[in-house]
């Protein structure tokens, strides 16, 4: 019987992945085609990696009162930079990890700094439905250009510099970073508390 | 008797997975993953393709890459030059819909994407057109929105 009963299963599943296939060619032949990207297409690292260790660039940015703000003024403090928008959802998402953090670790040395490639009304509104316990500076093409001097060529957000407190790069992070991964981040570099 | 169980069993399973298979494809859930040392630059990522004239529609043209989006509420065109000439709004087609932790539902386009404009029989053509329009990858991350200016043949 069981024999009989595993070749019924096995032919049962055979004609479930073939309509299955079946079904999804039919879903993807209803869809436009996909362009193929062509070969030899440079995909361009999104975060350079050999800066890290080396010294962060000096970059000048406005405040959201227009006043011109240096990286260098935090010198001394671990300073997480964060590049982020308010049209750009993960960044979003991830702005109440680093308030939280911002509250939970600013005694062992961090400094949490925002930087929005947003218009600065926008960004005003952000932080204060949010509640920013930190900086932000803002711009369009400045932030770019900063961005870029720090590892990101292709402007993507989030992206996320950790600045040591002797102003060289200790880690370059695009995309979003969820509890996990800052906490490993900050226990990795940040002296602890006390 | 036994072979009927069997054969019911791969017709439910057959049926299952058919009416799945579609949703999945369109929901984006087999859709191929960028890796994040992978992420194109922007206008690969969006390839713009310009604007044609169509009869009487002016078309605009997009492909997305594998595993990008773009925005619905995002896309935006108005005449450039002349610049007092105004346009009718862009018709775009139904998106994939999307449930986004920050925006709520929004509606992206994958792989192509086609806006057309209708144009006034007998009144002025645009020279240029400027077109926002703003996408990210799946792996979550966002390409800051892009203007174009675009010559109207």
């Amino acid at each position: 019987m069981s024999a009989v009963f595993s070749r019924q299963a096995l032919g049962a599943l055979l004609i479930a992945v073939v309509a299955a296939s079946g079904g999804y060619g039919v879903a993807r032949h209803f869809q436009p085609v996909a362009p193929v990207i062509p070969e030899g297409v440079p995909r361009v690292p999104p975060a350079n990696g050999a800066l890290e260790g080396r010294p962060a660039p000096e970059v000048t940015l406005n405040d959201l009162d227009g006043k011109p703000r240096k990286l260098s003024e935090w010198r001394g403090r671990w300073l997480l930079v964060n590049f982020w928008a308010t049209w750009c959802g993960p960044c979003m998402e991830e702005i109440p990890l680093l308030i939280r953090a911002q509250a939970e670790q600013g005694a062992r040395g961090l400094q949490v700094l925002g930087v929005a490639m947003d218009d600065p009304e926008a960004v005003r509104k952000a932080v204060q439905e949010m509640g920013f316990n930190y900086p932000t500076l803002a711009g369009d093409e400045a932030v770019l250009t900063a961005m870029e001097s720090l590892g990101n060529s292709l402007g993507a957000i989030p992206y996320t510099v950790l600045i040591g407190p002797d102003g060289l790069i200790r880690h370059l992070e695009m995309g979003g970073i969820d509890a996990a991964k800052l906490a490993m981040l900050l226990d990795r570099f940040l002296p602890a508390e006390g | 008797m036994a072979a009927i169980p069997g054969f019911r069993l791969s017709l439910a399973l057959s049926g299952v997975l058919l009416l799945s298979a579609p949703a999945l494809a369109a929901g984006g859930l087999l859709q191929p993953k960028v890796r994040p040392d992978a992420l194109l630059p922007v206008d690969q990522a969006f390839q713009f393709l310009g604007a044609r004239r169509d009869g009487g529609n002016l078309k605009l043209e997009w492909n997305v890459a594998p595993g990008y989006y773009l925005y619905r509420h995002m896309l935006k065109v108005s005449v450039d030059n002349p610049a007092k000439l105004s346009l009718a709004a862009a018709q775009l087609p139904k998106g994939e819909s999307k449930q986004d932790p920050e925006f709520g539902s929004v509606e992206i386009y994958r792989d192509q994407l086609q806006a057309s404009i209708p144009l006034a029989a007998g009144a002025p053509l645009p020279r240029t057109l400027r077109v926002r329009y703003q996408g990210c990858a799946d792996i979550g991350v966002c390409y800051p929105p892009q203007t174009k200016l675009v010559a109207v043949p």
